[in-house]
């Protein structure tokens, strides 16, 4: 026995020497062309955020910040909001799928005595820490190509786990080398002063609506996970800062396709529930519910996640209705 | 806890290692240790169903083995059964029977609200029930005698490796197995981490690669082609083998490294040229606890033949219930029993067709031929298996037959291939690459080679001819092909859930 346990031993203690021979030899290539991949498909970001930071800030203050991803972007009109509440109003929604990292893109516009409006979609709330062989998402991308002093300040295990999934990820897009994103090249200019997208009419829904009918689906631990989820963490820990700076935040839910009524059963309702729960603990008032903005098929421009231009007034309305009151101080404020 | 997280590369090696560590004589409460703990770090409460099923079926097991006469025997045989299913019932079955019961009141416009419980299955527990129950059906019957050290018979229910998603193991097998001193062996352990390691390429290359694509066309094929969803079902064929035999590897690598040899659960069974032959070698520890449990009780194949054709349709409706509390796995499982009836139906009118047409005198071609059929008739019953509903069912073999009306254009060039097929509505509507498409079906291509090797010579015993630079660059080429193909991320194995 002695024997096989030496046998063992050596041959395993030589395999991993192998192995972490190749492994640092990949990881050598990785950190040579691991930027390659990574500028791909993110190109249109960059403008996309230095536009809406640019209008942020030339925004008069005390302003509302209305967060989220694209379902902000597309599902709110920050130009009525500011019209009717009267309070300066920016949509700080991003189309790009970047998860926590629009809580730090946001500190840049974010000042004292402003209010923050966060909608999350629901990835927002499941989405995890990349694992170390996980694909790279376009949050990584981005940060990795255009935001280096954020990457240098995230954990090493972040880094390298961007690192590693940044080269792995060359092979899979080789085909998507051709990726130009050319609908997004004039983003600026599709923007409102107040952020809104402009080209959103009913009559330019492209001829498929993508994903639009998937009901949102939460892994099956999600429940018992929700509190230590890496995004919920970071929303906590923004919620923090936000208070820490005098930045009140006031959070909802978003515009969302109503899937067959599947949102009413199983594991919703408890799910919704859970996500109010959160907020509350955190002292964050939340306005309306989820089933106030569960909208028709038809109200859709491409996912089901984006109202389009007819449907986001219609959104936008019920949405000032109930900011109303939670608003009225800012309002006051301003009359003054 | 999940075989394909970072948590049981930490467990394992532990186990592992404090294994050989303790005397033989308590391991068996490191083992019971390690399995509870595996078994809680999904929802530490229901460890008490797995506790309470160990203690009703121990008991059980010492009064039938004890019970002087045949009624108290079969008291106690229905105090198992009735405990054990009467559990799995609630759990699993409570809300499908009391929605069926509503929808048929309401077909006579009887509004029947029955209650529904909002309780989690529990991770494996048509696995464990079932694995419980042949200890007490075998001692009833006097293949064997009761275990007495209620600790090992613990361990014997909730043996990690195998614990929620099986090889369903026998008492006969296992239990003797806790008894025996298994030393350290090198050649043991590390055949059953190479075990491992091929059940680790199945699941994270191939069946969680093809996952996102077979989910997008199967919860909304309205949304799809009748091409797309032909190439979603055989992704989905694939998927479940590789998912489900990919674990059964792992359990059993596992298991054998600990020095256990569990029960074999596949055996290449895209390669059956029947469906008989098909459930020889699909998940064989569920198909011979039927055989054992259900099939032979009935009368198996030795009465009249409208009852055996009546025992066999009853068996595979039972299985397909226990896969799932929903119509469809029903359905699934009937049209199984229904290929079997008919294959026993017809065969010796298919004997003198091929007698007639010769094709009997092409062997090879015969054999292919019928592997190819077996295959599309499985893969008919995996669209069942794997839609949402049976309007979904219904939507999905719409479109297949639209594709199918579009052959003989096809064939007669009138429209192009690209027309009904091409990589870009592959891309948009399963939202897989060229590249993605071309790892996942060379990761099968290779998969099906070592089958094949598997059928012809044997893998180890290939391997084993091999000098070690050649089978040591394989195994790193495997590890590899997994770091840099395979899927990472929250990704459950599908027979968890049953």
């Amino acid at each position: 026995m002695k024997k096989d346990i030496y046998k063992f031993i050596r041959h395993s203690i030589i395999f991993l020497v192998i192995f972490l021979i190749t492994a640092t030899s990949y990881f050598l290539v990785a950190s040579f062309y691991s930027e390659i991949p990574l500028k791909v498909g993110v190109q249109w970001i960059k403008p996309f955020f230095d536009h809406k930071i640019k209008l942020g800030n030339n925004i008069s203050e005390p302003k509302l910040i209305l967060l989220g991803g694209s379902s902000v972007d597309f599902s709110l009109s920050a130009t009525k909001m500011e019209k009717e509440l009267g309070i300066p109003t920016i949509n700080f929604g991003s189309t790009a799928s970047l998860s926590d990292y629009i809580f730090h893109v946001v500190k840049e516009i974010a000042k004292e005595g402003d209010t923050v409006f966060i909608p999350l979609e629901y990835h927002y709330y499941y989405c995890q820490r990349k694992g170390l062989f996980e694909p790279v998402t376009l949050r990584e991308r981005y940060i990795l190509y255009y935001d280096k002093e954020y990457y240098n300040s995230l954990p090493l295990y972040d880094r390298l786990a961007a690192k590693f999934s940044g080269f792995r990820d060359l092979i899979r897009m080789m085909d998507e080398s051709n990726w130009e994103y050319s609908e997004f090249e004039d983003l600026p200019a599709s923007l409102t002063i107040n952020g809104d997208e402009k080209n959103t009419e009913p009559s330019l829904k492209p001829p498929k609506v993508k994903e639009i009918d998937w009901p949102i689906e939460f892994y099956s631990s999600f429940e018992s996970d929700f509190e230590s989820g890496y995004c919920v963490q970071e929303l906590s820990s923004f919620i923090d800062w936000s208070l820490e700076n005098n930045i009140r935040v006031i959070a909802s839910y978003p515009s969302l396709y109503d899937f067959k009524g599947a949102y009413y059963e199983g594991r919703y309702p408890k799910i919704f529930m859970l996500i109010e729960d959160f907020y509350n603990k955190k002292n964050v008032q939340v306005v309306g519910t989820p089933y106030d903005f569960l909208y028709p098929y038809e109200d859709f421009f491409n996912t089901g996640y984006h109202l389009h231009s007819e449907a986001r007034e219609k959104h936008t309305d019920k949405v000032i209705e109930l900011l109303r009151d939670p608003l009225s101080d800012m309002t006051e404020m301003r009359l003054e | 806890m999940l075989f394909n997280s970072l948590q049981f590369l930490v467990f394992f090696p532990v186990v592992v290692f404090l294994y050989f560590l303790f005397p033989h004589k308590y391991r068996w409460t490191l083992l019971l240790g390690a399995s509870y703990y595996f078994y809680m770090c999904w929802k530490p409460e229901y460890v008490i169903l797995i506790i309470a099923s160990t203690l009703i079926d121990y008991f059980a097991g010492q009064q039938i083995y004890n019970a002087r006469s045949k009624v108290k025997k079969k008291l106690f045989l229905t105090i198992s059964l009735i405990s054990n299913l009467g559990i799995l019932a609630a759990f699993k079955y409570f809300n499908f029977f009391s929605d069926s019961v509503r929808v048929i009141f309401e077909q006579f416009s009887v509004d029947m609200s029955l209650p529904v419980l909002n309780v989690l299955l529990p991770v494996g527990i048509s696995f464990y029930t079932f694995q419980t129950l042949s200890y007490t059906l075998d001692i009833y019957r006097g293949q064997i005698k009761p275990q007495k050290h209620l600790g090992i018979f613990a361990v014997y229910v909730s043996f990690f490796p195998q614990l929620v998603a099986g090889p369903i193991e026998r008492a006969k097998n296992l239990l003797p197995q806790f008894f025996e001193k298994h030393n350290f062996d090198y050649y043991r352990i590390s055949n059953g981490l190479k075990l491992m390691l091929w059940g680790f390429y199945k699941k994270l290359v191939i069946a969680d690669g093809v996952a996102l694509a077979v989910n997008k066309a199967f919860a909304n094929p309205a949304e799809q082609t009748g091409a797309t969803l032909v190439l979603a079902t055989v992704l989905f064929a694939f998927q479940i083998f590789c998912d489900f035999s990919g674990y059964s590897d792992i359990a059993i690598g596992a298991a054998q490294v600990l020095g256990f040899k569990l029960m074999t659960n596949f055996k290449r069974p895209y390669h059956a040229h029947s469906i008989s032959n098909f459930w020889k070698r699909w998940h064989i520890s569920l198909s011979t606890w039927f055989r054992d449990y259900l099939y032979i009780p009935l009368g198996g194949s030795r009465v009249k033949i409208p009852r055996w054709y009546l025992n066999l349709f009853i068996v595979f409706l039972v299985s397909g219930l226990w896969h799932g509390a929903n119509w469809t796995f029903v359905i699934w499982g009937g049209l199984h029993g229904f290929y079997l009836i008919m294959s026993l139906v017809t065969k010796k009118w298919r004997e003198k067709l091929l007698v007639f047409t010769r094709f009997d005198k092409l062997k090879r071609i015969h054999y292919l031929f019928q592997v190819v059929f077996t295959f599309i008739l499985v893969n008919i019953g995996w669209i069942f298996f794997r839609a949402n509903s049976l309007s979904d069912v219904k939507i999905i073999f719409g479109k297949m037959y639209e594709f199918i009306l579009l052959w003989p254009d096809l064939i007669t060039q009138k429209l192009s291939i690209r027309e009904v097929i091409s990589f870009h509505s592959i891309q948009e509507k399963l939202a897989l690459t060229k590249i993605d498409l071309a790892i996942v079906f060379g990761a099968i291509l290779f998969m099906e080679l070592v089958h094949l090797l598997q059928a012809q010579v044997g893998v180890r015993k290939f391997m084993s001819s091999k000098p070690l630079i050649v089978r040591w660059a394989v195994y790193l080429i495997l590890i590899w092909a997994i770091l840099l193909f395979g899927v990472f991320g929250h990704k459950e194995f599908i027979y968890f859930q049953f």
